[in-house]
């Protein structure tokens, strides 16, 4: 059986895109690295393409805001593709700046196919440093988001970011989350509680890391799941009983079983 | 026709920047500044018209959920309280990274060409009882400007 594709979103500044691929084909995808320019020049299709990911990094240095320049360019260079691709129901992901394109290119909350005006933001730590760590993180238990299907324990993975605080425009944009089903991640403490800093790294309301559009198929989130594949890749794999496999791992390969159950 | 473009953060939302330069300048071992704003400034050279400056601010340069701005206008600040402005700018002929992505940036919503240049700064306003220009100077030197690329300039605002 074929092997689903996945786009792996590049432009000036990303840095993650060669973990993020690396993630995708250990979980048995068909990963390809794309330069926006190769889209947005219609010599790549992104309908050709089974899942959409945009990785983390600096994408245009981060200047104005960071993920800003690159969420015009999906919104108004490519919005009727990005539109398209998320509405048929395919897996998207956004991790770090991939999380901060997705809300402020209207992908996310996605309360309508590309929200117009911004239901949230993701600003500055309040720390105000780049917080870059290994943090905890639970899955929500009601959330919809196909990407953390049957996720139930405690994760660990690393935060690496300037600009991590999600703020929702409103209450009732919060409320809208919860009761929706689409708040996914949120930072705790090592067992399992919510906490203040430093265990929210960045003062996020809710402690929220990661949250799901309303169909469950558009996922972001802060930490990066891509940088703990194996239990090598965490620094204390000698001195914890880790298992072989790495607490990031299972989200890349639950939306590659999910993209080959639909094209079955 | 330049535009000058100030973006600030709301009065409810954490000024992160300003919150981290007040608490160095306490390191400075200058204990009269009480708060800090920050603000950061576009000066945009352009052949547009208000409207379309105004879509530039609100489509690319803030975030409409934390920040504010105003065109050719200070954004507000608390007025009242005794303060001074210290502004930073890049000196002539250093490359504005920030000012060059503003162009790139301005490609998406299709009024690029008509940006000649963008220059970015950033504004502080310290407030503080007492807080003298020389100390203000101290501050700017020692930990707002980088005096080989950047000029400050200072702004009495409204002294105790």
């Amino acid at each position: 059986m074929l092997k689903p594709k996945v786009l792996i979103l590049r432009t000036a500044g990303t840095n993650c895109d060669m973990e993020t691929e690396h993630a995708f084909r250990l979980a048995s995808g068909d990963p390809r690295r794309v330069h926006i320019n190769e889209l947005v020049a219609k010599r790549e299709v992104m309908a050709s393409y089974d899942i959409l990911a945009i990785p983390g990094g600096f994408s245009y240095g981060d200047d104005i805001a960071s993920g800003k320049v690159l969420a015009n360019e999906l919104r108004y260079e490519l919005g009727e593709q990005v539109r398209d691709f998320a509405s048929c129901g395919k897996p998207v992901i956004g991790i770090c700046n991939g999380f901060q394109v997705l809300v402020k290119a209207g992908l996310l909350p996605g309360f309508t196919p590309i929200d117009e005006e911004l239901q949230a933001t993701l600003t500055f730590n309040d720390s105000a440093k780049f917080e870059a760590r290994w943090i905890y993180l639970k899955v929500s238990t009601k959330n919809k988001c196909l990407w953390t299907k049957g996720i139930k324990k405690l994760l660990t993975l690393p935060v690496a970011h300037g600009e991590g605080k999600f703020i929702p425009r409103e209450k009732k944009v919060l409320d809208l989350l919860k009761n929706n089903g689409q708040v996914v991640l949120q930072y705790t403490d090592a067992k399992g509680k919510s906490a203040g800093y430093p265990a929210n790294p960045n003062g996020s309301v809710e402690s929220i890391a990661g949250i799901c559009n309303p169909q469950g198929n558009v996922f972001g989130l802060m930490p990066h799941p891509e940088r703990h594949l194996t239990k090598y890749n965490h620094p204390r794999w000698t001195r914890e009983k880790l298992g072989e496999k790495g607490d990031g791992l299972q989200i890349f390969i639950n939306a590659v079983e999910y993209s080959k159950k639909k094209k079955l | 026709m330049i535009y000058r473009i100030e973006v600030g953060y709301k009065k409810n939302i954490l000024d992160a920047l300003g919150e981290s330069v007040n608490k160095d300048i306490h390191d400075l071992g200058i204990k009269k500044v009480s708060k800090v704003k920050s603000v950061q400034i576009y000066k945009i050279d352009a052949d547009l018209n208000f409207a379309q400056v105004d879509e530039l601010c609100r489509k690319l340069l803030i975030d409409p959920i934390t920040q504010e701005y105003l065109v050719n206008q200070p954004v507000e600040h608390e007025a009242a309280l005794p303060h001074i402005l210290v502004e930073v700018w890049f000196k002539k002929g250093v490359t504005d990274a920030v000012g060059d992505t503003v162009i790139t940036g301005a490609r998406d919503l299709n009024i690029q060409g008509a940006i000649n240049s963008v220059h970015t700064g950033t504004k502080y306003v310290l407030y503080g009882q007492k807080l003298t220009t020389q100390q203000a100077e101290t501050i700017a030197r020692k930990l707002l400007a980088n005096a080989i690329v950047q000029d400050y300039n200072i702004n009495q605002g409204k002294l105790a």
